[in-house]
């Protein structure tokens, strides 16, 4: 939580109009007769050692603009500096019916039971457990951890399913890594990067391509398949 | 992969540097193949194909480490390794299988049983 600075009274040397500012106040205007106060003209007040208001801060990145900012850790919601695009801070969970677009810069979690039914979710980090109607955009990662199913495409920059968690997705994969411990079902899956297949991991794809590759034994692919540069 | 990593085999058959072979080649123990072939290469144990090896056929080994070209592609019964400047072509099939960074690949891609 925010620590919140004392007040204390300023009274108008001109007047003698009272009035409450904050402790670590530089300067104000009289509210009675509109005179410039400064914080050394009174005694013992503003003298000593300044408070200041401690914020904790995160880092936001702009989906639009990619523009990195801090915005207070409790904020719920701000603007980009760079482009003014609106940011929803905060999380969601999708338990029902969802329809309608979303983008936060937060975590998205689809439940088991929860499907999403717009064109097109972003969010930082995406916990898919249930189904997508619509594209799913992952700023930084999409875990999966259930029977989930995507009937357009999912992107982002690594793709986590988990053991005995499914990912079936009518569109394209693309991402930047990938880590599959559980099973991948699509037409086409694209990592830029690395792809690492546990042991107990399935890909069954049409089309598959990747920078680096590492299947673990056990682990079980169906591809046509080419390498490409990272 | 630690053998396959090394790239090392103990007593290997060799097929040398600068030879080119006609045909198919049989390998009854771990083999290092430096030669350019045309044909098929098939051995019992591990297979080491170096940065001059260049295969037109297919390879066929228990584990087996691509540094060089191979055209027809790869079935290992065990683990495959593709080195950073390895190209195949065709196929690849293994029960493991590394693909490192670099290399080129391009077919069918069969992991598993």
């Amino acid at each position: 939580m925010a620590e919140v600075i004392a007040k204390v009274e300023v009274e108008c040397p001109e007047c003698g109009q009272k009035q409450m500012e904050s402790e670590n106040f530089i300067s104000t205007a009289c509210r009675g007769c509109g005179r410039y106060i400064q914080a050394i003209a009174r005694t013992g007040v503003g003298q000593g050692k300044t408070k200041r208001l401690v914020v904790k801060k995160r880092e936001v990145t702009c989906a639009d603009c990619g523009e990195m900012q801090m915005v207070a850790e409790e904020a719920q919601s701000s603007s980009c500096l760079a482009c003014g695009r609106h940011l929803e801070l905060g999380h969601r969970e999708i338990v029902g019916e969802h329809l309608g677009n979303l983008s936060l810069e937060g975590q998205l979690t689809i439940g088991p039971k929860g499907n999403f039914g717009g064109a097109k979710a972003r969010a930082a980090y995406i916990i898919l457990k249930g189904r997508s109607s619509g594209d799913l955009e992952a700023a930084d990662w999409l875990r999966v951890e259930g029977k989930a199913k995507v009937r357009a495409g999912a992107t982002g920059r690594r793709l986590e399913i988990k053991v005995g968690s499914s990912l079936e997705c009518s569109g394209p994969v693309v991402f930047q890594e990938g880590r599959i411990d559980g099973e991948l079902r699509c037409g086409s899956a694209r990592f830029v990067g690395l792809v690492e297949v546990g042991p107990k991991g399935k890909v069954v794809a049409e089309t598959m391509s990747f920078a680096e590759l590492t299947a673990e034994s056990g682990s079980q692919i169906r591809a046509q398949a080419e390498t490409s540069a990272a | 992969m630690s053998d396959l990593e090394s790239g090392a085999t103990a007593n290997p058959a060799l097929a040398g540097e600068g030879l080119k072979i006609m045909g198919e080649v049989k390998m009854g123990r771990d083999g290092v193949i430096r030669a350019k072939l045309k044909g098929n290469v098939r051995a019992s144990g591990k297979l080491v194909l170096t940065a001059d090896a260049e295969v037109s056929g297919f390879v066929e080994g228990q584990d087996v480490r691509l540094e060089g070209r191979v055209d027809g592609g790869i079935v290992g019964r065990g683990q495959v390794w593709l080195g950073p400047k390895a190209v195949l072509r065709t196929r690849c099939k293994g029960k493991a299988l590394r693909i490192e960074l670099g290399a080129d690949f391009k077919g069918e891609l069969w992991v598993g049983s």
